[in-house]
């Protein structure tokens, strides 16, 4: 199924960047409490967020990221095996919860990724996720250094990620994502 | 439009190592140190203006090296983190690798980079250690990104006789040579001695 929460957070566990991707069938039923104030009081759209990045995530995906973090920190205690090269960097499952799986990566410099997905029973289709999920990770990280690399860019003091090139890129790339891997019922695999 | 790829759009995984003219260089470092000269009021304040500038650059290099080494290790050790520093940072910044590295007897937390020809005091005459402060800066962003905290500072020390020069060609060959000490806090030396068991 499809990627709901995205979360980039940095080496002193502070968060830069926090997106949730709601289905399609999820827009109606408000989910995050910003969406309630937009109809209602503000017709013509002066309070409004025009762009997605401004939009804070619903504080149960918040949990969700601090129980991944949490679980993360375990791992990173308990295991010392180095695994080969390109793999060090994926750490794979971290755990479920409500129905989601939320998958992990770090890279050398203490950058973590965190994505949680929507459960799916088929044990094939979950490889086949993960392993598209790991290019995703990849793609992830050449945006992040990108972004860093921006003289402009304050990655010292940790703030958050504002860039819109950024956000751009990383709503793309989760949104192809979903295309190929998102509902199930969908044949295009075939 | 032009056809040719801007540097902007080449990917970073695979750098190309194309040279940036020493002219190019030159102005734009010139203008750097002018713009903080002008804004400072005293040398020390000067050269901690060079040295923020370069912390910086050093935080980034360390994020872009670690991603362009395929091998993903995250250096925990002063000594690797040291050699990282003065064979990889300095190959993708000037080029070559740092000349030596050295720990100094004197003090067990200090150590030195020595470098014969460093490009930011290349045209410089009198004080170069004050136009190296950008590159301990960067040294300084580099250890700080990794997790070491550490002081670094710039001075030149004389060339004793008989040790090898490499200027640059055409360029009178310089007297003296950079080096860039670099002072760990307590804390890193002890977690480096835990370490070692």
């Amino acid at each position: 199924m499809s990627l709901s929460t995205f979360a980039v957070i940095g080496k002193d566990n502070s968060p830069l960047y926090l997106k949730e991707f709601p289905k399609e069938s999820e827009v109606s039923k408000t989910e995050t409490s910003q969406d309630t104030t937009d109809n209602q009081s503000d017709p013509f759209g002066f309070f409004e967020v025009k762009n997605e990045i401004n939009k804070t995530m619903s504080l149960k995906n918040k949990f969700l990221i601090h129980s991944a973090l949490d679980r993360f920190e375990e791992i990173e205690e308990s295991t010392e095996k180095q695994q080969s090269g390109a793999n060090k960097m994926w750490i794979g499952l971290l755990g479920s919860f409500d129905e989601k799986k939320v998958y992990g990566y770090v890279t050398s410099t203490r950058i973590k990724f965190f994505a949680s997905m929507d459960d799916v029973e088929d044990g094939n289709e979950q490889f086949v996720r993960e392993a598209a999920l790991k290019a995703l990770f990849a793609n992830v990280h050449e945006f992040y250094i990108q972004h860093m690399l921006n003289p402009f860019s304050d990655v010292r003091n940790e703030k958050k990620i504002v860039s819109e090139r950024f956000d751009l890129g990383i709503h793309d790339l989760i949104k192809s994502f979903n295309e190929n891997f998102g509902k199930q019922d969908n044949m295009s695999w075939m | 439009m032009s056809k040719s790829t801007s540097i902007l759009d080449r990917p970073i995984l695979k750098p190309r190592t194309d040279q940036v003219s020493m002219s190019a260089y030159g102005y734009l470092y010139s203008e750097l140190v002018q713009y903080h000269q002008t804004r400072a009021s005293s040398i020390s304040e000067l050269e901690e203006r060079l040295a923020s500038s370069g912390y910086g650059v050093g935080f980034k290099i360390l994020e872009l090296l670690s991603y362009r080494n395929k091998d993903n290790r995250r250096e925990t050790r002063i000594m690797s983190i040291l050699q990282f520093i003065s064979s990889s940072v300095w190959k993708s910044l000037f080029g070559r690798a740092a000349d030596s590295l050295e720990k100094s007897i004197e003090h067990t937390d200090e150590y030195m980079i020595f470098d014969y020809n460093p490009i930011t005091s290349n045209f410089v005459s009198v004080n170069k250690a004050v136009s190296d402060a950008y590159i301990s800066g960067i040294i300084g962003g580099v250890l700080e990104g990794a997790g070491f905290t550490a002081r670094v500072s710039a001075h030149s020390v004389d060339i004793e006789e008989g040790e090898m020069k490499n200027g640059l060609i055409g360029m009178p060959s310089r007297k003296d040579k950079a080096v860039f000490l670099i002072k760990f806090s307590e804390k890193v030396l002890e977690r480096d001695a835990k370490l070692d068991r």
